[in-house]
């Protein structure tokens, strides 16, 4: 998804709403209260343009349509939105003066009233789908019924007074809108450019109806002729600019995903090239070989180690990147037996594990595990060990292996070997991760790694 | 009983089969090489339950293989013995869920234990042995455990007879010299590589939480449980030679035995 950008721009879309509410209701009371006769050019005009504005609402309906084929993110919301426009105009007061019809508007009032609840309704879904689905779906209902029941109220005043049927229906809109729609907007951390379009978009179209509404019922006006056509047309270019920005996006997010495949490709591909080490696995087949002759058990013990750890090696570059923290435990466990062997003199490795639910990259723990014993000198030393601690804090996982071995200098080297360069940027590339060494010469290391958790990501 | 197929075209891999499984008791088995009417003919006029398949065979593909023997007997259980790299999840649908284990060679007798066991729908019984030294048998096996501390906490926990054993007292009798820092990173040693072993050997009995261990005893055959039962009633053997803390166990069976000697 693309970067948020915080309440700003939406708070933006509410003042322009309201401007446009504003100047929509101007417009109204000054340019057209005076003249009754439509001019025959402004009625082609209007009669095109609602054509074209109808021709693009289809084609909008069917592209968001195949787009729930497709795109597997694509929920109905933006179908059924783009749906209640096309049906709004297509029903409006516009086509009932071009066609000359002679039919009560009053039907029709009614239904693009309920035609604008089913649009805010999905409007507000797409906005936020936690929303929609932390709050009680019956809520959402008892708001419908509830500026349902006022209309059907209010119309029972038809035959005394169309003016309360049409505050009614205001009330409730607004009502409806605004309360959810504040609800909305301090629950959500950060609203994306599309958004903020989708919600010019729903504005438009609620402030069109509002305003022309207001004027007609208030008696300030008959309905100015042609507005819904162009406040249509100008939902169509912002439906447009969505899908311009949707396009780009994903290009971009693409090309993104292309230069961290390739990233990780090649450093998957490097580990075989580190990790397979000729030394240790010559000196483990000597060791088995030459404990067969001693013992058969042992030279079993010996032997499934090795095959185990060769295992573990071809396996990193097999396809799977992440394995979990147990899992490569194991494998260190595996590896560390085998070193043990080869070593005349003991050293502790002590697993001080407590159980996480963390991912690592395969043979990024093990890589420091090796360096460890490679480097350390704990075999020389009377109580050499290894440490590898695992543990939770806040938000995030720390792996440590740390030994009391002979330290190093870290400003002096930066790697000590380039299988440590490759886990430390795998870990940072995959899981957004920290490798921090320190050494103190004589006292030992310690490598630390921590892991942020992963936050549950919310799907649009 | 069970009857299971192993398809291998290499005979020596046949052979040391063979031996793995000597030690399970209640199994049938078939040998093939890689020959599909012979497997088919077999399958079609018998009921097995398992079959142990390579992947890599010239004369049928391992994977097709178990597609056509999974047509022919949709319950059958398959475990695919190869030395390729092959994931679970790479595998076809059509079979999936009929594959209980991959098991990779070169393979130890507790991997195609464990498969059996999955094959035969039973779990092994774990038999401990506190009477005249503390070792651990699953399928007629000793278990090698990754630490001394390791097996030391595994009798503590059975000696509990059922009861959980806190981190507090598994530390206090463990180690009791050591400060308490210490002795907390090797007590959490000491579980994760006995819950290394138990992972690996297949026995689920014991359950690992925050601070305690709890062990099932229903999976497990134990001469101190006995003895506690009465089914065996006198033992002359020294309990847990090796162990510190099991002088008042001790005590408590001696007193026993000389109440039962009359």
């Amino acid at each position: 998804m693309e970067s948020k950008i915080g309440k700003f721009p939406y708070i933006i879309s509410i003042i322009l709403n309201v401007i446009a509410i504003s100047f929509g209701i101007v417009v109204l009371t000054t340019f057209f209260s005076t003249s009754k006769e439509l001019a025959s050019q402004y009625i082609t005009v209007v009669r095109v343009c609602y054509v074209f504005a109808l021709s693009i609402l289809l084609l909008i309906n069917i592209v968001e349509f195949a787009s729930i084929f497709f795109d597997k993110g694509a929920t109905k919301n933006t179908l059924f939105i783009a749906l209640g426009i096309l049906l709004y105009l297509s029903t409006s007061r516009d086509l009932f003066i071009l066609t000359n019809l002679k039919i009560s508007y009053l039907v029709f009032d009614i239904f693009h009233f309920l035609l604008l609840m089913m649009t805010v309704h999905f409007y507000l879904r797409f906005t936020n789908h936690d929303y929609a689905k932390s709050i009680n779906k019956k809520e959402d209902i008892i708001y419908l019924i509830a500026a349902i029941a006022v209309a059907v109220i209010g119309s029972v005043f038809i035959v005394f007074d169309y003016h309360l049927v049409a505050l009614g229906m205001l009330f409730a809109l607004f009502l409806f809108k605004f309360l959810k729609y504040f609800v909305v907007i301090f629950t959500k951390k950060g609203l994306t450019l599309v958004y903020v379009i989708a919600s010019l978009i729903a504005f438009s179209l609620f402030g069109a109806e509002i305003a022309s509404n207001a004027a007609i019922q208030l008696d300030l006006v008959t309905y100015p002729f042609g507005f819904m056509t162009f406040t249509c047309l100008f939902i169509c270019l912002l439906f447009i600019a969505i899908y311009l920005i949707f396009i780009v996006n994903k290009t971009k997010e693409a090309y993104r995903n292309q230069i961290y495949q390739e990233q990780i490709d090649e450093l998957q591909a490097a580990i075989l090239k580190e990790q397979i080490n000729p030394h240790f696995i010559f000196n483990s087949l000597n060791l088995i070989k030459s404990t067969y002759h001693k013992d058969m058990d042992k030279g079993d013990f010996a032997l499934d180690l090795l095959s185990k750890h060769l295992r573990n090696n071809i396996q990193a570059t097999g396809g799977h990147v992440l394995i979990s923290l147990e899992e490569e435990l194991k494998n260190v466990k595996c590896y560390v037996d085998l070193a043990k062997l080869q070593h005349e003199k003991d050293f502790s490795v002590i697993f001080n594990i407590e159980d996480i639910d963390a991912m690592v990259p395969i043979l990024s723990i093990e890589t420091f595990v090796e360096n460890c014993i490679r480097y350390s000198h704990i075999t020389e030393k009377e109580d050499g060990y290894i440490e590898i601690s695992s543990e939770e804090i806040e938000d995030k996982f720390i792996i440590k292996v740390i030994d009391n071995g002979k330290g190093f200098d870290v400003n002096k080297v930066s790697d000590n070997s380039y299988g440590i360069a490759n886990a430390k940027k795998r870990i940072q590339l995959l899981l957004n991760g920290d490798v921090n060494v320190s050494s103190e010469i004589g006292k030992g290391t310690e490598i630390t790694i921590s892991i942020p958790k992963k936050e549950k990501i919310e799907n649009d | 009983m069970i009857n299971i197929i192993v398809v291998d075209d290499e005979v020596s891999a046949l052979h040391e089969f063979l031996n793995q499984i000597i030690t399970y008791k209640e199994v049938n088995y078939h040998f093939f090489k890689d020959n599909l009417d012979d497997i088919s003919l077999y399958a079609k006029n018998n009921s097995i339950n398992g079959a142990f398949l390579d992947i890599n065979m010239p004369g049928i593909n391992g994977i097709d293989l178990a597609k056509k023997l999974v047509k022919i007997n949709k319950d059958i259980k398959i475990a695919f013995v190869t030395g390729l790299n092959t994931k679970k999840e790479d595998l076809p649908k059509e079979i999936i869920n009929n594959v209980i284990d991959i098991v990779y060679k070169p393979y130890t007798i507790d991997d195609i234990n464990i498969a059996l066991n999955k094959i035969s729908n039973s779990v092994s019984i774990l038999e401990v042995k506190m009477f005249g030294g503390f070792d651990c048998f699953i399928n007629k096996r000793i278990v090698k455990f990754s630490s001394s501390k390791s097996k030391e906490l595994f009798a503590l926990l059975v000696v509990q007879n059922g009861k959980s054993l806190s981190m507090n007292t598994a530390i206090t009798e463990l180690w009791p010299d050591k400060d308490i820092e210490k002795s907390k990173k090797l007590y959490r040693d000491a579980v994760w590589r006995l819950r290394s072993t138990l992972n690996e050997i297949g026995f689920t009995g014991v359950t690992f939480s925050r601070a305690t261990l709890s062990l099932n005893k229903e999976n497990i055959k134990c001469d101190y449980y006995d003895f506690l039962s009465g089914k065996q009633k006198i033992v002359n053997e020294e309990f847990l030679t090796s162990y510190e803390w099991s002088i008042p166990y001790e005590l408590e069976i001696s007193y026993i035995n000389e109440k039962r000697r009359g």
